[in-house]
């Protein structure tokens, strides 16, 4: 195996609300509460789970974007440890991590043209020298991402939810980053241009090589799209495995839960679909577990569940739970 | 369930533009479809194909202006919805037929409690008194699986979840049991293991209820899920209407099968997914001929000169959809 372009150890991410008047001060959220992972050279990485179960707060942390909220473990990018940098010392490794985000309505400047949108880091990390170079840096990129360079000249209102999402990309591209973070990326497009964008970026990760850290709560669209995928719950990886092996044999009761309510576009499947019944919902991220933080809405749940926590196994097809330790 | 032959709502050539500072926009054009009682209607489309301004017509809430009404009937049990005033319209509304919205934090009074919004549906439309329509609201809310109904109802909106908002939203539109319920997108806004709880419930709602519901959704795996027929709808018009197995079965216009193709599964991983080329149509500037017909794989001529009539192929199996191509025909040397 060659080394990981990203990795992420023991990544812990607190927020700590604001005291409200003269109340109690308020619980410690925690977003992100030990999660371990590798990002490996041109392959794409998904994180999935349900609102607040920390996949977009991994998102910025990986980038060092999560200001002042307390943080815990260790992130290598192509080698280097970043999560310890000043913002000034990180700024050199910006150009090798970008991000592509959800809005595409609120991502993009609307007083800047495209031109100067994706010109933008290019000059902010000299990467073309001659206003010339920019131009024609501009022309291909545009190209890459299937924008006609005609409407280079155009402001982002001007475009549909696709194609800004796609401006979005080109300007991820246009410092040459190995690593882009994708957060809920195709998620407000509509489905046939939901399936135009997944298919773009996984064309360009061929031509480019470039790696996806893919965030999405669509368990469809993660599959299509990532070579590994990890299940996180409650700030937590849960389960980690390859694509394919994740949703053929899910090991995990949270992503068993998970897969079986998330209806299929296929009228007959539906009805053979067994369905895992979930009851309850998310608890609060304020909460310290002492045990599985799933303990308390699992099927399978074990009488010492909820007093031993689970580690990630070492294999292949990691998983976090009792079931499958020799306990 | 097809089994009742009457239909409760029969919508005919409805239309409806709006008026903007750049021109006329036909967001439905002659729309026509038959609710039958009991039944799921899904109504499929992207964003501006014209089906949330379908069933806010339905409703009598389009914005007017810019929204203007411009032809068609909307008839229920024997009443044209069209040309009620505002005050008749108000017995119709929730009593009769009542709508879910996508996001119940903006559809809910965040200044009032929960009962105080319950409450005030019922005594207005089935004249309970104070106590009565309290004792109703708890009723509802445990209906709907919200644990400890009693206290939950003295919340206001923001003390609930966004799940346990739409169950509420449930409650409140079934207070009165109306025939028809429109739901706009009622879950896509919910995480997955919770939409499924909320699908769920609202097919025991209406098992319960008999009620009729339209469903409105982009996601075909929730339309898979819930509804008996669905209509696809592009640029304002209905493009093809069948029972669901027959829509994901054999589609027979190439949005439908555009759709389907474009549309990733979780139980499906290898086959790349295949988009529909282009952008969506502007409608102010729609595309001259079948709306269609720059994305489509199968145009031919004629598709640029006429708008496709809807056509039934099949007596037996009521499948319309509007497209100038046998595409079960030709699908093989495309």
């Amino acid at each position: 195996m060659t080394t990981p372009l990203l990795q992420v150890k023991d990544l812990k991410v607190h927020f700590k609300p604001p005291r409200r008047g003269f109340g109690k001060p308020a619980p410690v959220i925690r977003a992100v509460d030990g999660i371990s992972f590798d990002v490996q050279p041109g392959q794409t990485l998904g994180l999935v789970g349900e609102s607040g179960c920390g996949k977009s707060t991994t998102a910025r942390a990986i980038l060092n974007l999560t200001g002042n909220a307390y943080r815990e473990g260790m992130i290598y990018l192509g080698g280097t440890r970043i999560d310890q940098l000043s913002e000034r010392r990180m700024r050199p490794h910006r150009a090798n991590a970008q991000m592509v985000f959800q809005d595409p309505f609120a991502s993009l400047n609307p007083r800047m043209t495209v031109a100067k949108i994706i010109r933008e880091p290019m000059r902010n990390f000299d990467v073309g020298k001659f206003d010339s170079d920019e131009r024609l840096e501009v022309v291909r990129l545009m190209e890459l991402v299937g924008i006609n360079p005609r409407y280079m000249n155009r402001y982002p209102h001007e475009f549909s939810g696709g194609q800004r999402q796609r401006i979005g990309i080109a300007r991820a591209l246009a410092v040459n980053p190995k690593l882009i973070v994708c957060d809920e990326a195709v998620s407000a497009l509509d489905v046939s241009i939901q399936a135009q964008v997944i298919n773009l970026l996984m064309d360009l990760q061929q031509k480019l090589g470039v790696a996806y850290v893919f965030i999405s709560h669509d368990l469809a669209v993660v599959r299509h799209i990532a070579h590994r995928v990890g299940v996180m719950y409650l700030g937590r990886i849960v389960e980690l495995a390859d694509a394919d092996e994740l949703y053929r044999s899910p090991r995990h009761p949270y992503t068993k839960a998970l897969l079986s309510a998330a209806p299929v576009p296929d009228p007959e499947q539906n009805v053979s679909q067994k369905r895992v019944k979930l009851e309850g919902e998310v608890p609060s991220p304020d909460i310290e577990y002492a045990g599985c933080p799933f303990a308390e809405r699992c099927p399978d749940v074990l009488p010492h569940c909820q007093a031993v926590r689970p580690q990630l196994s070492d294999e292949v097809h990691q998983v976090s739970c009792l079931l499958y330790e020799d306990y | 369930m097809l089994s009742s032959d009457k239909p409760i709502l029969q919508v005919q050539d409805l239309q409806v533009e709006f008026h903007t500072d750049s021109g006329v926009v036909q967001a439905v054009n002659r729309v026509s479809f038959d609710l039958y009682p009991g039944e799921t209607l899904g109504i499929v489309g992207e964003s501006g194909s014209g089906k949330s301004v379908t069933n806010l017509t339905m409703m009598g809430l389009t914005p007017q202006p810019p929204g203007k009404v411009v032809g068609g009937s909307v008839m229920y049990d024997g009443q044209e919805l069209l040309s009620l005033n505002q005050k008749q319209w108000q017995q119709v509304r929730g009593k009769k037929i009542a709508m879910i919205f996508q996001d119940p934090m903006t559809a809910l009074n965040p200044f009032l409690t929960v009962e105080e919004q319950l409450v005030e549906v019922t005594i207005l439309h089935m004249g309970l008194n104070r106590t009565e329509a309290s004792q109703h609201a708890v009723d509802l809310l445990r209906r709907v699986g919200i644990p400890g109904a009693e206290k939950r109802i003295r919340d206001y909106p923001h003390q609930f979840s966004g799940g346990m908002r739409q169950r509420v939203m449930i409650a409140m539109a079934i207070s009165c049991q109306p025939d028809i319920l429109i739901a706009d997108e009622p879950t896509t806004a919910l995480d997955v293991t919770i939409q499924a709880q909320i699908l769920e419930l609202m097919k025991s709602m209406q098992e319960e209820f008999g009620t009729a519901i339209i469903f409105i959704t982009h996601d075909l795996g929730v339309v898979a899920n819930i509804c008996d027929r669905v209509m696809v709808m592009y640029a304002g018009r209905k493009v093809e209407l069948s029972t669901t197995m027959n829509i994901f079965r054999q589609p027979r216009h190439p949005y439908t099968v555009g759709l389907l193709n474009s549309a990733p599964r979780w139980d499906q991983g290898e086959d790349d997914l295949q988009a529909i080329d282009g952008q969506p149509p502007d409608l102010l500037d729609l595309p001259p001929g079948c709306a269609f017909h720059p994305r489509c794989p199968f145009v031919e001529d004629d598709c640029l000169q006429e708008i496709p009539e809807l056509v039934s192929l099949d007596r037996e199996m009521p499948h319309q959809h509007a497209c100038l191509r046998d595409i079960t025909t030709v699908k093989e040397d495309v």
